[in-house]
């Protein structure tokens, strides 16, 4: 059998030795990230069924947890762990040809690395491992954020910096406080210890460790980094920051408040940030001009949804916040990086520049369409099947709460709505076609437009296979007994 | 006003912060695993210095993550003050003193050897990897200060670096590939107080000293390149 | 042939189509008529049947087509529709741009209108609905210029609809856990009146607003007078019809005829109120539509006052009043196909549809202006056209149902709605023809041919309404209403029977009468237009004989009272929205120093509400 420590130890080793193949040969850097996730992707998706059945868990150096780290490949973990090789993976093909500029081969790095990070997170059975992951994520995270060395990305690396260091100090602080407490790091063994959190040192160290987990994952109103950021960074690296990394800061989250912390009874106040969340997000998007930044904000939006969802705690909720993740991902990534060769032809991020792109670049327009009617939730594309699980998680939960909530929910749809739908009329019906030549991004970034647009349509409508794999991980954070037991056998 | 804020805010934080750390136990016993990681230790691992085999070998993990940490750093930092063509300023550098540049050369391979010192007997005595490696950078970082017309060669400062980060990963890989666990400790654990002993704890522990001091004195070395 | 694949045919047919554009346009044009004309006929051989099935698991639910007569007549009139507006697209789209594009989304919208009628549950009905919503979307702004702001308009609109329509149907899911509209409606006679109501008035939103049901109408009429002319047949012949649809199923198949007679009492029940609310979309959009000075402006203001009627009979739940609205949705489907089609001829052939500048076309395109007749006189409710039946059997439904004031109401409607016909068919077709005009012609036998037709149905119904009548009976019955005497020359009844024969052979003996009454008189002399004008005298060269400004008068009078308040109110609505964004958005402010307060106001708020107020 295939240990799924290769998942982390062959991106960061070949991440480890681009320098070496950069001096070989300058045009060998760009295809080992693309190499790296090819292979996670394989074996994530080999690993599937078999982590189905029942989860594997792997002890990283033969020490036995809680002595030793252990990874715990789940299926939560391995249906991150697709996502991120897969976005990944049709990212790094997208940034063979999209980055030029800078010191490419530290680019490459960069990237891998903060793939791994998130790999990390996603697989790692101990609280403090989990931590070191999200400081790889978050540290390469800024650094890419500055990459192209302009003005607001350097302001922005600046202030992302400052903010997700208070952040991960604040973890950092709470994870020092468990350890205090209870003497040890493996999450499930203190998920045994921890019964309720009731007595206030308990319910102390998890609000610092979601405050500072909150600002990588832009939890209003630790998410004022986020536009700024997203915005500013090359349009892969933003693709990448908001269809993984900010979802990795929400899985952090809810394994800290569902498994380690079994903290039930905050979440009607997380459910209540989540659709403060939305609201923010999805009002300051309406009114950007700036393509990108409208993209960014939604992002803090749609991440909104996703924490309401899981909020909800139902299997219904978590299973719809689980979906709305990956449709996140593959939206958000498909936009921005059709938002990227938009930007780069025409050289502006304003929206009103984007005049006849319906013409200019016909497939890249097609896809910003795809992936903007995706994240309304219109059918027949994933964000329906997502957005219906939502909503009908919140109403079978029932609560006069729940009910307001989501239809607060449903009114920051249309505000989305309304912004996306004027985007999609500058792409296509805004001024005049005549002398417009056609100008198509190339080859290599229409290959993700085009994997991400079908798996969106493809899974708007057949969402079953997914559903399998998002039934087993929504059992996995709701059976918190199961999982202790699972590790600490 | 902000001040006010901030400081309200603070003790609440202050406040806050005193429920766990009150619950604490201070001054006890060890409980559960760090108890476990002194009782038995040695002869789980061969490694004199209980400090170091917690380190690279019950959460060698998050070692490695520590040090990718740091080279992501080093990278980041590098691409960010990364000029397309590089153009070292005519402006002619100040002497340093006789004082100092004397000084410097003499001390430069002392503080190497030490740094070496510390990484290879990370098992045995106190120190390790990240402290022989920080030593070494402050012997380049020395040579900055005096020899100010020396170019450290950050290429091959990198093909250290990156050497360094893939014998970690190696190791972790051969470990899987014999003994089914990565970054098993599948060297013998040797004699106890001996140089050659605790497994794999010397050999990452020497790749870690190469790479951090190589990644440190790389940044100091972008730190200090000039352009006009 | 199965519904499935009906559906297949239709959506497959439309991205085939699409293909085949990037080969050949001329491919492209053929195969979109034959798609339809195959749709069609496809639709027409499933008359009489009835079935469900189901064709997919969406989520772990079973999606189910359904078809039975109420929406067989529906499809059937989608399918006719939108072969038609399709022909006549043939040549009214000729040379314009991106015609694949075009032809794809106009196919799509039928497609998934026709998904609507068949769909057996709610998530299926939604999907459609929602394919159909962003169909209509790229189709309305495809025209450029001041379309993008009536199609943003309309599809924030739309989204709020689907917005309601998803909250009621998940609080249906969550009564009855599940979303098949069979199962619900068997299960919800023993629902409580306040929780049926409620439900009903979500889906009321949705349905209204996609039926422009006033207050809800506002973006019609910009997106009706910016869609290119075919689509705007479609949009209101049937599109908008769609509402009415869900208003029937949600009122009549869902809730049922029993249960929501219990809801509420007399002027304060659910039926009454939505009465009355269509009566108000019958009276004030109709004088809009007078004061109109775009022919495609009147003829959507009309499509809002004439859904009123539809709403109106269906609303009042007697079955004369649903035969009447659901016929009335028939006719207005083919009348306003028909007038948006001739209008289309004329701005095909001029190039403009500003009532004010048109004049005298009738001696230039003659056949447009038959066909602009007929229509005009279905929407007036002229005997011996459609529109004369479906009105009578609401004015009767009304009358009595001891409705004084709605039947007022709808009388009032007709009246305005007899000015505005005028109005649009003296001032495209009679008076002088500017010179620039000189130059028109007849319209193509591409857009004839469809105008014919509708012409044809427009007359047909209005002598037989037994035809449909009968299947309009065989829905009414089957949704629990009691059977009506039809007979193929209307209805036969004991309060009064409806029988167009008598009426036919009036109007022939009164013709008879006018035409021996002129033979006998003594000749006229023929005088020119502009002979006339000067009285023999010298004759202007150039322009002379205006229509603007057309009823001063009655504009005068009703002026102050037909302001579109709602409209305005939408739009102070949505600025407001745009300044509160804008504040929200501008909580970032930029500054790093309240960045990081934000992440400590937020730790410092949890921390407070544990230990200062102990919650949780």
């Amino acid at each position: 059998m295939v240990n799924p420590v290769l998942l982390i130890a062959v991106p960061l080793g070949l991440a480890f030795s681009l320098p070496i193949f950069g001096l070989i040969s300058k045009r060998l850097e760009k295809y080992l990230p693309v190499i790296a996730m090819l292979f996670n992707l394989s074996l994530s998706v080999y690993l599937v069924p078999r982590v189905l059945t029942h989860p594997i868990i792997v002890y990283i150096g033969g020490w036995a947890p809680p002595f030793g780290i252990d990874l715990f490949v789940g299926p939560v973990g391995i249906f991150f762990s697709v996502i991120i090789a897969l976005v990944g993976l049709l990212v790094s093909i997208y940034a063979m040809d999209y980055i030029k500029e800078g010191d490419t081969g530290k680019y490459h790095v960069l990237f891998l690395l903060l793939l791994t990070g998130a790999q990390g997170v996603v697989l790692t059975g101990d609280i403090f491992n989990l931590f070191v992951f999200y400081e790889i994520l978050c540290i390469s995270s800024y650094a890419l954020v500055g990459y192209l060395r302009d003005r607001d990305g350097l302001e922005s690396a600046i202030k992302y910096l400052v903010q997700g260091s208070i952040g991960t100090g604040l973890v950092l602080t709470g994870i020092a406080f468990i350890y205090g407490l209870y003497g040890t790091l493996n999450m499930a063994d203190i998920a045994r210890q921890i019964n309720s959190i009731k007595p206030a040192a308990n319910f102390i160290t998890l609000a610092l460790i979601i405050t500072g987990l909150g600002v990588e994952a832009a939890i209003f109103p630790m998410n004022a980094w986020l536009p700024d950021a997203h915005s500013s960074a090359p349009s892969s690296i933003s693709a990448i920051l908001s269809g993984i990394a900010i979802e990795i800061g929400v899985y952090a989250i809810a394994r800290v408040i569902f498994t380690i912390f079994g903290a039930t009874d905050i979440l009607s106040f997380v459910a209540l940030v989540g659709i403060i969340t939305l609201l923010v997000g999805e009002m300051s998007a309406l009114k950007q001009n700036n393509i990108k930044r409208m993209l960014a904000y939604s992002s803090t939006g749609q991440i909104g949804l996703i924490v309401f969802a899981f909020a909800i705690a139902t299997s219904y909720g978590i299973e719809a916040g689980l979906f709305q993740i990956l449709n996140h991902s593959l939206s958000k990534a498909l936009l921005f990086l059709a938002a990227g060769y938009m930007i780069y032809r025409t050289g502006s991020m304003e929206i009103s520049s984007f005049e006849g792109m319906g013409k200019r670049m016909p497939l890249t327009s097609l896809g910003f369409t795809i992936g903007a009617f995706s994240l309304i939730g219109l059918p027949p594309f994933a964000g329906f099947a997502s957005k219906f699980l939502i909503v009908k998680a919140a109403l079978t939960k029932g609560g006069g709460l729940y009910t307001c909530l989501i239809a607060l929910a449903l009114v920051a749809t249309v505000i989305e709505g309304a912004y996306f739908f004027r985007v999609v009329q500058v792409l296509y019906f805004r001024g005049s076609n005549e002398n417009v030549t056609r100008q198509e991004a190339p080859v290599v970034a229409l290959v993700p437009f085009f994997v991400l647009a079908v798996l969106i349509i493809a899974i708007g409508i057949y969402p079953g296979p997914v559903m399998h794999v998002l039934n087993s991980a929504t059992s996995e954070f709701v059976h918190r007994i199961a999982y202790i037991q699972g590790v600490l056998r | 006003m902000r001040k006010i804020i901030a400081l309200i805010f603070l003790a609440i934080l202050l406040w806050g912060i005193t429920k766990p750390v009150s619950r604490i136990p201070f001054g006890t016993n060890k409980i559960k695993v760090a108890e476990h990681y002194i009782t038995k230790d040695i002869t789980e691992t061969g490694a004199a210095n209980v400090v170091t085999s917690v380190v690279v070998l019950y959460r060698g993990f998050d070692t490695l993550g520590e040090v990718t940490i740091l080279f992501i750093a080093a990278i980041g930092l590098a691409s960010i003050l990364y000029l397309p063509r590089k153009k070292v300023s005519d402006e002619v550098l100040e002497e340093s003193s006789l004082i100092l540049r004397t000084g410097c050369r003499f001390l430069f391979p002392l503080i190497l050897l030490f740094g070496a010192y510390i990484f290879v007997h990370g098992h045995l005595t106190p120190g390790g990897g990240f402290q022989g490696g920080a030593i070494i950078a402050s012997g380049f970082a020395l040579i900055f200060l005096s020899c100010r017309e020396r170019v450290v060669s950050t290429v091959k400062l990198g093909v250290v670096e990156s050497l360094a980060g893939m014998t970690f990963v190696a190791v972790g890989l051969i470990g899987l590939a014999t003994g089914g666990y990565f970054l098993l400790s599948f060297l013998p654990k040797g004699t106890l107080n001996m140089l050659f002993s605790a497994g794999i704890i010397p050999v990452i522990y020497v790749a870690i000293g190469f790479k951090v001091g190589s990644e440190l004195a790389g940044i100091i070395g972008n730190l200090m390149e000039r352009t006009q | 042939m199965s519904l499935e694949m009906l559906l297949v045919i239709a959506f497959g047919g439309a991205f085939l189509t699409y293909l085949l554009g990037k080969l050949s346009p001329v491919l492209r044009d053929i195969l979109a008529v034959l798609l339809t004309l195959v749709i069609l006929a496809i639709v027409a051989l499933f008359y009489g049947r009835t079935g469900e099935s189901s064709f997919m698991n969406f989520l772990g639910f079973n999606l189910s087509l359904r078809i039975n007569t109420l929406s067989w007549l529906f499809a059937i009139a989608v399918a006719t529709l939108g072969s038609l507006s399709t022909i006549f697209s043939l040549s009214y789209m000729k040379g314009k741009e991106r015609l694949d594009f075009y032809y794809l989304m106009m196919l799509i919208v039928n497609a998934s209108m026709l998904g609507i009628v068949f769909s057996g549950d709610l998530i299926s009905f939604y999907v459609f609905w929602e394919i159909m919503s962003w169909g209509t979307f790229l189709l309305i702004s495809y025209n450029r210029g001041p379309a993008l702001a009536a199609g943003l308009k309309y599809i924030v609109m739309s989204i709020v609809g689907s917005t309601a329509y998803l909250l009621g149907m998940f609080s249906l899911y969550a009564s009855y856990s599940t979303f098949n509209i069979a199962d619900i409606a068997s299960r919800i006679s023993t629902a409580s009146p306040g929780y049926l109501l409620s439900v009903l008035v979500l889906f009321s939103i949705t349905f209204g607003i996609k039926n422009a049901l006033v207050p809800l109408h506002t973006w019609l009429p910009d997106a009706h007078s910016e869609a290119p002319s075919p689509f705007s047949a479609v949009l209101s012949g049937i599109l908008i019809k769609m509402g009415t649809y869900g208003f029937v199923i949600s009122m009549y198949v869902l809730v049922g005829i029993k249960a929501l007679s219990h809801l509420g009492h007399g002027i304060l029940s659910f039926h009454f109120m939505l009465a009355i609310l269509a009566a108000v979309t019958i009276l004030v959009p109709t004088f809009i539509a007078l004061m109109q000075d775009d022919a495609k402006r009147v003829l959507a203001w009309s499509s809002i006052a004439q859904v009123g009627y539809i709403i109106l009979g269906i609303a009042i739940g007697t079955s004369l009043g649903f035969a009447g609205g659901m016929f009335h949705f028939l006719n207005h489907a083919s009348f306003k196909a028909l007038l948006f089609m001739a209008i289309g001829a004329v701005e095909y052939r001029t190039g403009t549809r500003d009532l004010n500048s048109l004049g005298g076309i009738i001696k230039k395109m003659p056949f447009t202006f038959m066909m602009t007749l007929i229509g005009a006189l279905g929407l007036i409710g002229f005997p011996l056209t459609n529109g004369f039946v479906s009105k009578w059997l609401i004015y009767k439904t009304l009358i009595l149902g001891k409705d004084p004031f709605l039947a007022f109401v709808a009388l009032f409607g007709t009246w305005g709605t007899i000015l505005y016909a005028y109005k649009i068919l003296h001032n495209i077709f009679m008076g002088q023809l500017p010179e620039e005009y000189k130059g028109v012609e007849e319209a193509p036998f591409s857009m004839k041919f469809p105008m014919v037709i509708l012409s044809i149905i427009i007359i047909l119904f209005g002598i037989l309404p037994g035809i449909p009548l009968k299947v309009i009976n065989v829905i009414g019955v089957s949704l629990g209403f009691k059977s009506l005497a039809v007979n193929i020359w209307g209805i036969a009844s004991d309060t009064g029977a409806l029988n167009t024969i008598n009426i036919f052979s009036a109007i022939l003996v009164s013709w008879i009468v006018v035409w021996l009454i002129f033979k006998a008189a003594p000749t006229s002399l023929r005088v020119e237009q502009d002979n006339n004008y000067a009285a023999g005298s010298y004759v202007p060269t150039g322009r002379y004989l205006y229509t603007a400004n057309f009823y001063a008068p009655v504009y005068r009078i009703i002026k102050p009272y037909v302001i579109d308040v709602v409209d305005i109110f939408y739009m102070a609505l949505a600025g407001a929205v745009r300044t509160l964004c804008d504040w929200t958005r501008r909580m970032y402010t930029g500054e790093l120093g309240s960045y990081v307060m934000y992440i400590m106001l937020f730790l410092a708020v949890l921390i407070t509400m544990r230990l200062g107020f102990n919650i949780w």
